[in-house]
């Protein structure tokens, strides 16, 4: 069973989608269709929303003790059967974690990282920084040092030159956790509007705690509660509804992930 | 006001102790220095021993120093890195690894001299390698090897857990993570830690006593089934065995063996900032 929306067809359904750690289930059991455009993940902190994003492109299982159960098909093939390229499932879903990890490389050398990996020849990479910078909407602020450590740049141009790295190996799905809750106002709008941008091509998960953010980004949201999947649907029609849901997730100072 | 005295008499206390630390082995080369500075000459480097090695030089000795910790360096880095690598990066909570763990600090705390006495029975014996530097240089290995592992698992284990997702997530395999992430990360302490390692292997007498070190030798070793003569193994001959050796030349072998662990440091150095310089 496959709904259509805007006459467009899901890019990952989750299908019964349990994670445990150890003997503990943190997430479950979630079903649910993520369309091309924006998802937006809502929820209280603990609630699951990193576990969730996580297992949606096989981060797990490089945690000792995490064990997941169900079923995720990305484009209709699914990426937990027996035998399935896990790099591969990566290199196609990317990830942009919480807390912003540059490698300890310059700033090019982080852009081309990915695409270095995966034989992109020399004579290509110059051009691959160029546009995922560009995409990241970092490219003016570093182009004349390119070759200066990654670590010398402010909070937020490091989590978009980590969104410009993730970008470099060209996924069709982008995960984002949380890509603005470590950034001031400023740095956090033009973050917001980078990931509008990207949406129009691609397939864009975000996990946020705010709501006002979440209403601007718009597309469809998913409310998650007590490891639990609460709500999905429109943002705007979910976030009417599920008003005192979402007023527990609201400017949460102990935000652990 | 006794906050500021109390604090004030901690600063000087831990600047002190700073010092002293420093000051031994500056003291201990300066030592060296002047009481081998009689014995001190090229021909000391450059020639064979003569005299019952009362004179002459000690080039054999110095020589069979190098071979034998370039030969262990090349026989246990491999193995010791690898399994460094499976500790940290392949099975960190594993059954095997707790095994490998638990051998490696029994064997650590094992007196070389014991080391000496295996080696003598199953490399020199039972494998038949007779007296030689091979032999010398496999006990010396296993003298090393937990101290290198040791260096390799700290070094590994301190690059982020953050970089290995990350290089994941970008759809890198676990092989190649290690191989252009981790390694390089690590690379400065590995280094250090296969300096340390070498320096104490340089030093080490008694595992080497029994498995190839020699009296006299009047020509250098030309394979590794040849016996060598090493500087720790001169000292303790010209201390023990040798009536009538002068107190300079035991220094002046003592302050070789100084100056060629100092040496290995000092390339150990070079290497760690070419790895550093790299990453700017
Ligand atoms: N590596 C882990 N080991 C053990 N438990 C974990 C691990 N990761 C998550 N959990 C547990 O799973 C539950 C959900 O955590 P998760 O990180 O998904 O929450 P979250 O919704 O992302 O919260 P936040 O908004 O604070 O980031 C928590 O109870 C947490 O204790
Ligand atoms: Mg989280």
């Amino acid at each position: 069973m496959t709904v259509q929306v805007d006459g467009r067809r899901p890019k990952i359904r989750v299908r019964h989608l349990e994670v445990f750690y150890r003997r503990e289930r943190i997430l479950g059991s979630v079903s649910v269709d993520i369309y091309p455009g924006i998802t937006v993940i809502l929820g209280p902190s603990g609630s699951g929303k990193t576990t969730f994003l996580r297992a949606l492109n096989r981060m797990h299982d490089a945690v000792v003790g995490m064990f997941v159960y169900g079923k995720v098909f990305l484009d209709n093939r699914d990426i937990y059967a027996p035998g399935t390229n896990v790099p591969e499932i990566r290199r196609r879903v990317g990830l942009v974690f919480q807390k912003p990890n540059p490698f300890p490389l310059s700033i090019y050398d982080n852009v081309a990282y990915g695409p270095r990996r995966h034989g992109t020849p020399r004579r290509h990479l110059d051009e691959i920084v160029r546009w995922s910078l560009e995409q990241a909407g970092l490219w003016e602020e570093v182009k004349n040092r390119l070759r200066a450590p990654a670590h010398r740049l402010s909070g937020g141009q490091q989590q978009r030159l980590c969104i410009a790295r993730a970008l470099a190996v060209r996924p069709e799905v982008l995960l984002m956790d949380e890509p603005t809750s470590a950034l001031d106002p400023l740095a956090a709008a033009r973050v917001e509007g980078l990931i509008a941008r990207l949406a129009r091509d691609l397939t864009v998960v975000v996990v946020t705690h705010d709501i006002e953010q979440a209403r601007r980004l718009d597309g469809r949201a998913l409310l998650f509660q007590g490891g639990r999947l609460l709500a999905s649907g429109p943002t705007r029609r979910l976030l009417s509804s599920h008003r005192d849901h979402h007023a527990t997730s609201r400017h949460d100072p102990a935000r652990a992930t | 006001m006794t906050r500021a005295v109390v604090h004030a008499a901690a600063l000087g206390l831990v600047t002190v102790t700073a010092l002293a630390i420093l000051a031994i082995p500056v003291a201990l080369l300066a030592y060296l220095l002047v009481k081998a500075l009689p014995a001190l000459s090229w021909s000391l480097l450059i020639s064979y021993p003569s005299d019952g090695l009362r004179g002459g030089g000690i080039l054999p000795a110095i020589y069979g120093t190098a071979c034998l910790v370039g030969l262990t360096a090349l026989l246990s880095l491999p193995p010791g890195l690898a399994t460094a690598i499976y500790l940290v990066e392949f099975s960190p909570e594993g059954p095997l690894a707790r095994l490998i763990r638990a051998a490696l600090f029994t064997l650590s705390g094992i007196p070389s001299v014991v080391f000496g006495l295996f080696g003598l029975g199953v490399f020199v014996l039972l494998l038949g390698f007779g007296s030689s530097l091979l032999a010398a240089s496999l006990t010396l290995t296993l003298l090393v090897l937990p101290l290198i592992i040791a260096c390799a698992e700290a070094a590994l284990a301190s690059v982020p857990s953050e970089w290995r997702e990350a290089s994941l997530a970008l759809g890198c395999t676990r092989v190649q993570t290690i191989r252009h992430l981790v390694l390089p990360q690590a690379a400065p302490g590995l280094v250090t830690g296969t300096v340390l390692a070498l320096g104490r292997a340089a030093g080490e007498t008694a595992p080497i006593l029994f498995t190839g070190a020699a009296f006299y030798l009047t020509d250098l070793p030309r394979t590794v089934n040849d016996q060598v003569m090493a500087l720790s193994y001169h000292l303790y001959v010209l201390s023990t065995t040798v009536a009538g050796a002068s107190e300079p030349r035991k220094a002046a072998v003592a302050l070789c063996l100084l100056l060629l662990v100092l040496a290995l440091s000092s390339v150990g150095v070079v290497l760690r900032r070419r790895y550093l310089g790299e990453r700017r």
